[in-house]
């Protein structure tokens, strides 16, 4: 008798509409939206510098420090004389090329490391302390050390920041995985005769990325920063070739007398961190509901 | 008393939520009732009838996305759901006291009870004093002498607000309270807990006590002590007591009258004899059916609502139409789904059903307990021997299962009762080993399982399965329902291909009585009751020969619980399947079970057959649990 109850599905078309990605329902709130924009515009700059802007960023022209809306030059030229357009725009470019490949290589190590020490409680004392002595040392001068061993660059820039990302990622991983693992459900696919790593890798890990995706947008926005002061710091990547902390450092000398000069580099690195701010947070509110 | 107008009058109360995507949905729909000084009110109903909701409404504390969308609530004659925050922030906890449900997270842990109650009794003297005779506090005024005053010095002095502390949890019950009242919340017991919690909503000296499932968390002998505590409060100070719960023992308990809600509307109500005795909506007869009696045989069928309880999302504004309870009432007729029925007098209630009032519909007296035929226990699959599993924490060891010893029988149900710490999940755990027995040895067919290996391990687990409490947490939220009951099949290499996995997933969803579709669907688009016949299927999927059921039914409604034991006999009868039925209601045990075993502290206690072990209890526990189980027919016929 009771074998005949099967209730009715109600609702399937409500059902289908509460399936839809956290993510994507994130993205089309006013904040997702926003961030989306912004990131997108700077995004599109730098991929369309070539287009955008008639100089290569390293062109000298011999007009020195033009101020903005001069002929040929939107932004106006730098102390050298070179299209600030073109080197904003380039310097975007620049970023952009480095926090995506960073940031990425960090989360993966990151993760691979918390997954490691999910198999045994040696290896994740291990790997914890070996997190704890990356945390100890703030970012620059984890910046300084790396410099110092493999030279100012492109390269050094991006191992400082995997690095520093390595520890951020391992640990929320981390933590999710220990939060997963006490669920019940956990429990029922052990019973179920689920092995260890099949467990970790498909009942587990699924359940534990949420924090992750919102952790890359703020990873993102850190690695920012990051890039900026070490070029800033003249550690980053080499002159020429302009970078937005690099051409923000130059036009420190001239600041009282040709604000416009540093206007470019601040407004591109505003937008962009922001984007990316909202990005997390817009993330970061639908994930937790 | 009977010249003085109720004190809370509720007319046509109407609460909405906002969902995620903007339309709304209805929660409660057109409730009304009244309540006098010192009465109890009982409303009960299951999971999504608006009971909770209707209580948080009264003093305005719905959740962020709720409002209120009609109606009125009069406390006093005072109009409560257009007054302003002011007001309202003075009626709570001073006019208006709640009770929640769990006693463990509702109080402040780091600190003592005494600061904890002298917090409460600050907060609301000086504004009482101000509603009361609405006048300027008299801070540091002579003090008059008499009880009257005593209350308003409550909020001055300290030493005055600590013997009102400890008259206040002497009131509640809690022996020595002088010196208990330094002590912190985890130096209580789970039941003192819940008498502080009810200190602490005495404190403000409210008209109306609001206590929501104060009794749910609770063990049985605790849930006894405390509705008797909440019946002496009515009696003695006055306060009158709205109490919300799904239990209709509870009802039967401590409260004069009761209102049965359903679906966000209120159904029937009436004194809680007549409508206990003679319910006259279908949906009330229905869930006073299908609540487990200790009375029904071993062996017998538990009577169950067939459907679920409609979710919020069904009762939407637009497309409601007719009785919410059509759809799973045996006795609808062509107007119940078009027509939304009035609640309007009947005998000395209410009730709100158009065919029980015109007479069409009159309900039937309990039905006899269904006799299941089932074959007679074969050989022995499962023994245990001496199981001991203890815990350490820090260097301090709890002693979980201490020299259990038992024997299941293929065919057989094997019900174990005990209330919560008595180590019967322990057990269950240890026998589906998802954790090893520190001592003690195991035996599947007579061989030894105790410490296996890991390929023996897998064999055990094959032979072993088990049916979880929570079917919410039990099943991963991000696999498809197809894809969870494919696990097992997956890990003991069961099907050779996708074909034959997915043929099997049908089959084994047909078994526990759901649609082969549902395999695409992920769990959080099934109802709780559903979700368990999904958890169940799983735990089929590799053909076990013992099912460990851990507290399967605990977390479903009475009207869908029968459905789940009554699918778990069902294919016992037709698999030959070994069950271990682990729960803390004896009533339903005794229906499914043939032996019982009764755990306390880790030991078992009494063990014996079902309907025995239930008549003539020899242990002076189960005779405790016994008597301690709320039993709606029972106590009304007494």
């Amino acid at each position: 008798m009771t074998l005949t109850t099967p209730t009715p599905h109600q609702n399937k078309g409500r059902t289908r509409k509460s399936r839809r990605s956290p993510y994507l329902t994130a993205l089309t709130t006013a904040r997702g939206r926003t961030g989306l924009l912004l990131v997108l515009l700077v995004a599109l700059a730098g991929v369309l510098a070539p287009v955008l802007s008639g100089h290569a960023p390293t062109d000298q022209s011999g007009d020195t420090l033009l101020p903005p809306l001069s002929a040929g030059h939107p932004l106006g030229t730098d102390d050298l004389g070179r299209d600030l357009l073109s080197r904003v725009l380039y310097g975007i470019r620049a970023d952009l090329g480095i926090i995506a490949v960073a940031v990425p290589l960090g989360a993966a190590a990151g993760c691979a490391c918390a997954l490691l020490a999910a198999v045994h409680p040696v290896v994740d004392t291990v790997v914890q302390r070996a997190f704890d002595l990356v945390l100890a040392f703030p970012g620059l001068i984890l910046a300084l050390a790396v410099t110092a061993v493999l030279g100012p660059g492109r390269t050094p820039v991006i191992v400082v920041i995997a690095v520093a990302e390595i520890p951020v990622f391992g640990r929320q991983l981390r933590a999710g995985i220990l939060v997963q693992r006490g669920r019940e459900y956990v429990a029922a696919a052990r019973v179920g005769g689920t092995g260890r790593a099949r467990l970790l890798t498909r009942h587990i890990l699924p359940n534990a990325t949420d924090p992750l995706i919102v952790q890359l947008a703020v990873s993102l926005t850190v690695a920012v920063f990051i890039e900026g002061a070490m070029s800033f710091l003249g550690v980053g990547v080499r002159p020429p070739t302009p970078t937005l902390g690099g051409v923000l450092s130059q036009s420190m000398p001239y600041l009282s007398q040709h604000p416009n000069y540093a206007a470019g580099p601040l407004l591109a690195v505003t937008a962009l961190v922001l984007g990316l701010s909202l990005l997390a947070e817009a993330l970061n509110r639908e994930v937790r509901r | 008393m009977t010249a003085e107008p109720a004190l809370l009058h509720v007319r046509d109360l109407n609460v909405e939520f906002t969902s995620p995507d903007g339309t709304p949905l209805r929660a409660v729909r057109d409730v009304s009732f009244t309540l006098r000084r010192g009465e109890t009110l009982a409303v009960v109903g299951e999971s999504g009838s608006g009971k909770s909701t209707t209580a948080l409404a009264l003093t305005r504390m719905l959740p962020g996305n709720g409002r209120i969308a009609g109606g009125e609530v009069r406390l006093d004659g005072a109009e409560l759901t257009s007054a302003p925050e002011e007001t309202l922030r003075a009626v709570r906890g001073s006019r208006i006291g709640m009770i929640f449900q769990d006693p463990m997270t509702s109080l402040n842990p780091v600190l003592t009870i005494g600061r904890q109650l002298d917090e409460v009794l600050r907060a609301h003297a000086p504004r009482k004093e101000r509603g009361e005779a609405g006048e300027q506090p008299h801070r540091g005024d002579s003090h008059p002498r008499g009880t009257e005053r005593r209350r308003r010095e409550g909020g001055t002095t300290r030493a005055a607000r600590r013997a009102r502390s400890v008259e206040l949890l002497s009131l509640v019950g809690i022996p020595e309270p002088e010196r208990r009242l330094d002590d912190h919340p985890h130096q209580f017991s789970g039941g003192q807990r819940q008498r502080i919690l009810i200190a602490l909503a005495l404190a403000g000296e409210p008209d109306l006590l609001v206590a929501d499932e104060p009794t749910t968390a609770l063990d049985a002998t605790v849930q006894e002590q405390i509705l008797d505590l909440l019946a002496d409060l009515g009696r003695t100070t006055g306060v009158a007591v709205l109490l919300i719960t799904h239990n209709m023992g509870v009802v039967a308990r401590s409260c004069e009258r009761v209102l049965v809600m359903y679906g966000g509307t209120v159904v029937e109500e009436g004194a809680t004899r007549d409508v206990l005795t003679r319910p006259r909506h279908p949906y009330t007869a229905g869930l006073l059916a299908a609540v487990p009696r200790l009375t029904s045989p071993s062996g017998t069928r538990l009577t169950g609502i067939p459907g679920s309880p409609p979710g919020l999302e069904l009762l939407g504004t637009a497309g409601h139409r007719g009785c919410a309870f059509a759809a799973r009432c045996t006795v609808a007729q062509e107007r119940c789904r078009t027509e939304v029925p009035v609640l309007v007098a009947a005998g000395a209630g209410r009730v709100a059903c158009g065919p029980a009032t015109d007479g069409t519909y009159t309900p039937v007296a309990l039905p006899e307990a269904e006799r299941i035929e089932r074959p007679a226990p074969g050989a022995v699959v499962l023994s245990a021997d001496g199981i001991r599993k203890t815990y350490r924490r820090g260097r301090r060891t709890f002693t979980a299962l201490d020299d259990v010893s038992l024997t299941l029988r293929a065919g057989e149900t094997l019900g174990i009762v005990g209330e919560s710490g008595s180590g019967k999940s322990t057990l269950a755990r240890v026998l589906a080993h998802a954790h090893p027995a520190d001592a003690g040895t195991l035996r599947l067919r007579g061989d030894d399982v105790t410490r296996p290996r890991r390929r023996a391990l897998h064999d055990v687990r094959r032979e072993v399965q088990m049916v979880f409490q929570d079917p919410y947490a039990s099943l991963n939220p991000r696999l498809t329902v197809g894809e969870i009951i494919a696990e097992p099949l997956i890990a003991f290499g069961l099907a050779a291909d996708r074909d034959e996995r997915e043929r099997r997933v049908a089959a084994l969803l047909g078994q526990v009585g759901l649609d082969p579709s549902a395999a695409d669907r992920r769990p959080r688009s099934f109802s709780g009751g559903q979700r368990q016949r999904i958890g169940i299927a799983r735990a089929l999927a590799p053909q076990p020969a013992v099912l460990i059921c851990d507290e399967p039914v605990s977390a479903l409604d009475v009207s869908v619980q029968a459905q789940i034991v009554n699918l778990l006999t069902d294919l016992q009868r037709d698999l030959g399947l070994a069950l271990v039925f682990i729960a803390h209601d004896l009533a339903v045990v005794r229906q499914v079970s043939h032996r019982i075993a009764v755990m306390h502290h880790g030991r078992i206690v009494e063990t014996g057959p079902a309907d025995a072990l239930c008549e003539s209890p020899e242990n002076p526990y189960t005779r405790a649990l016994l008597s301690a189980a709320p039993d709606p027919a029972v106590l009304v016929a007494a």
